[in-house]
């Protein structure tokens, strides 16, 4: 088995034209990379903020003993390893784990949850940053114009639209690119749980880096609309 | 607590259960199989032929979860696939003492190759494999390993035992941590030599810039068993299914799907189909 | 006749470790308008938000128009018969409009009466031309004017300011001022009006209690404090010698 020479440039321009009409063509296996990617990370995250937001309004305006030590929890999931995460759930729900019934080893489902556990303290957090940028008079004027709990929260959250919007980009952007619990709970399989990050590291060991930049170009474009939003977010808030 | 374990009434009753499972054996989804097998199997690409077709000959939705073999013997331990293919026959052999499979069948074999620059400092072109590496041990000639516990490490440290060097800690032995097409991309930018099996090999041979210089080598074969593993031991085990992947694979319909393999590409069969003959009978040869 | 439309008896609120207010009886009748008038740390805001059932009361009740809160009264539907405006405008995000119409939307208001109802308030603050203009794009007295139609369109029972013209300049707070007691004339709300400047407080007011640690030391009509100061301390407060 000889080795021909192998010119760098020319094999990797090859492999950016062929990353190009995978995408262009509409090659199935390729998007159902894509296709899977975005739907458990944007089920994940918009539940996340389902959750997350109403829970931040209340830590927002809660007084209560353990309040200082519930925030600094949320500061920590700023920092949790994904791969902690990853490794915790997925050893839960291991077949003969106590959650092992609920069959959720490898599904999409399982990487869901991973991808919710750590938006959640992401998205808790800056809600709560948010909000401490209000005036705190501002709930009470709510109450004063006979607004009900339920009013309260959804005029607050209006007032703070913007940085929700960055606080799910935030979110989304931590999931999306996120590969260690991603392989774990999910275990790229193809059509299923295999996403753009697991896809990526498991063609470039294979050699196929075809396949491989392809998903990292639409990687870097998410990211790139993300970052892009997220600006464009910062600079409208400027102006009331 | 542990006093109460040691009363002939708790004694007895895990026995029955021990004798129990085979009834209760209960697979959580008997339309699924967990297929556990190594990174090896899935760079060389053998792996997504095999799901596939197997997918489609049983219907079963199938899970191919791909770790190193270490990794996979230990999930496999735990009753947390069906069935395993792997390549590391020592291990496996424990592994199976350990009761937790119920057969161990050989599928086929590929050969491993010693990689390493066109101008062959340490002069091992064509040897055997242990006088090769004695040679780049002596000559302190770069190496690079994939020091990741993978079936193919495993093998390389047979080696250089049967050769009788301890390369760890030496200052021309290095270990990646990592998998093949990463550690032969760092043994390419030292032009040293390094371990690798011959699939993953000819899909980055362009690449890579170091030609082979050992093979064919009985010692360097690399079996690939399968196991299925032992629902005796672990009630919830797709057993059925395990065993029907096991028996699949060795059949003539497998077995010619992998003689196929890499035909088209590569000029030759990436794997020799083997089912049937006897680590014994391999290394003979 | 002119009982009292809002009746207070007895409140106290604690807070942060100390009585914010000592026990304390207060009355609003229909078309009054009350001054509570002290010095700083004097307890003028904790009185009107306990008023306005904001704070929880460590003794006594407030009654309005009979019903008792907390017993009565849930302070949902109490807060659904008052409205408040503050020092600061408070206002949301989006237009003149949609702050005033607030209210009235939260209350499942239809759109045509919502409008002309704004349509209507925002004339008599002299803000009309400004219902299209996002609450950015408006000066601070403006802004008060929002938040004052935003409290006088929903033609509450009582209606709590506190030092709603604190923040504005000399001239915009005496122009205010004026059409505020205007605007008041006629209406049949109660009003509390918490100040800080006693002439304003004299113009306004039917009514002024002089607050002090916590305590009402008098509770009567501005010129009556004026003329004859309870005791040294109310003339030390209202600033003349005694």
């Amino acid at each position: 088995m000889g080795t021909g020479s192998w010119d760098y440039w020319a094999e990797i321009g090859q492999g950016f034209m062929e990353a190009a009409l995978l995408l262009v063509t509409g090659d199935p296996e390729t998007w159902a990379v894509i296709r899977q990617s975005l739907l458990i990370s944007v089920t994940a995250t918009l539940a996340s903020m389902a959750v997350g937001v109403p829970l931040g309004v209340w830590l927002a305006s809660a007084k209560f003993r353990g309040r200082g030590v519930l925030l600094a929890i949320c500061n920590t999931g700023f920092g949790l390893p994904p791969v902690v995460v990853g490794l915790i759930l997925s050893i839960l729900l291991l077949r003969h784990g106590p959650l092992g019934a609920l069959n959720l080893r490898f599904t999409p489902s399982a990487m869901m949850i991973g991808q919710f556990i750590l938006s959640l303290p992401i998205i808790i957090g800056l809600t709560v940053v948010a909000l401490q940028q209000l005036n705190p008079k501002l709930r009470l004027q709510m109450m004063a114009l006979g607004a009900s709990r339920g009013q309260t929260l959804w005029l607050l959250c209006r007032e703070i639209r913007l940085p929700l919007l960055v606080a799910y980009m935030a979110g989304f952007g931590a999931v999306v690119s996120e590969v260690g619990a991603s392989q774990m709970l999910g275990g790229n399989l193809p059509g299923t749980t295999r996403v753009l990050t697991t896809a990526i590291v498991m063609e470039t060991g294979m050699g196929h880096y075809d396949r491989a930049m392809a998903y990292g170009i639409v990687l870097l474009l998410l990211v790139g609309l993300v970052v892009g939003l997220l600006t464009w977010a910062q600079q409208s808030d400027g102006h009331r | 607590m542990f006093r109460f374990a040691r009363s002939p009434v708790v004694a007895a009753l895990v026995a029955l259960t021990g004798l129990a499972p085979a009834a209760i054996a209960q697979p959580v989804n008997p339309q699924e199989i967990v297929i556990l097998t190594t990174t090896t199997t899935q760079d060389s690409g053998i792996l997504r032929i095999l799901t596939d077709a197997f997918a489609k000959r049983s219907g079963l939705t199938v899970k191919a979860i791909v770790a190193g073999s270490g990794d996979i013997l230990k999930q496999g331990a735990r009753g947390e696939g069906d069935v395993l293919l792997t390549h590391s026959p020592d291990a496996e052999k424990g592994w199976m003492a350990e009761g937790n499979g119920t057969s161990r069948r050989l599928v086929m074999y590929h050969d491993f190759v010693i990689i390493g620059p066109e101008a062959d400092p340490a002069k091992i072109r064509g040897l055997k494999a242990s006088d090769a590496l004695r040679r780049i041990a002596e000559a302190k000639a770069p190496f690079v390993s994939r020091g990741d516990q993978s079936g193919t490490h495993v093998r390389e440290l047979a080696m250089w035992k049967r050769a009788g060097i301890e390369p760890k800690g030496q200052s021309w032995y290095r270990e990646t941590g990592q998998g093949q097409g990463l550690t032969m991309d760092v043994a390419s930018q030292f032009q040293g030599y390094a371990f690798t099996d011959r699939g993953t090999y000819l899909v980055h041979a362009k690449r890579i810039g170091l030609p082979i210089l050992v093979e064919n080598d009985s010692a360097l074969y690399n079996i690939y068993h399968v196991m299925p593993v032992n629902p005796a031991k672990f009630p919830k085990v797709n057993a059925s299914a395990g065993n029907a992947f096991a028996d699949w694979v060795v059949s003539p319909e497998g077995q010619n799907l992998i003689a196929e393999f890499g035909k088209a590409q590569y000029g030759r069969s990436l794997f020799v189909p083997a089912a049937g003959m006897s680590e014994q009978e391999l290394l003979v040869n | 006749m002119n009982e009292a439309l809002l009746q207070a008896s007895g409140i106290s609120v604690y807070r942060n470790g100390r009585l914010t207010l000592q026990p304390t009886d207060f009355a609003v009748r229909a078309g009054e308008v009350v001054g509570i008038y002290g010095p700083n740390g004097a307890g003028k805001s904790t009185l009107l938000q306990a008023l306005a059932g904001f704070l929880p009361l460590s003794s006594g009740t407030i009654t309005l128009r009979g019903q008792v809160l907390g017993r009565d009264l849930t302070p949902f539907s109490y807060h659904r018969r008052i409205a408040a405006m503050f020092q600061e405008p408070l206002l949301l995000r989006g237009t003149v409009a949609y702050n005033v119409a607030l209210g009235l939307a939260l209350r499942r208001i239809g759109k045509a009466d919502r409008k002309a109802r704004v349509q209507a308030v925002l004339e008599q603050l002299k803000i009309d031309h400004l219902a299209d203009r996002p609450i950015g794009m408006i000066s601070g007295g403006e802004a008060q004017r929002t938040s004052l139609a935003r409290a006088l369109v929903l033609d509450p029972e009582v209606l709590f300011l506190d030092e709603p013209f604190a923040a504005l300049d000399q001239p915009t707070r005496r122009r205010l001022v004026r059409e505020f007691a205007e605007l008041l004339r006629g209406r049949r709300m109660a009003t509390v009006f918490v100040s800080h400047d006693f002439a304003e407080a004299a113009a306004l007011c039917s009514r002024c209690a002089i607050l002090d640690a916590g305590a009402i030391l008098q509770d009567e009509p501005p010129t009556r404090v004026l003329e004859r100061p309870g005791t040294s301390r109310v003339a030390e407060i209202i600033g003349i010698e005694a």
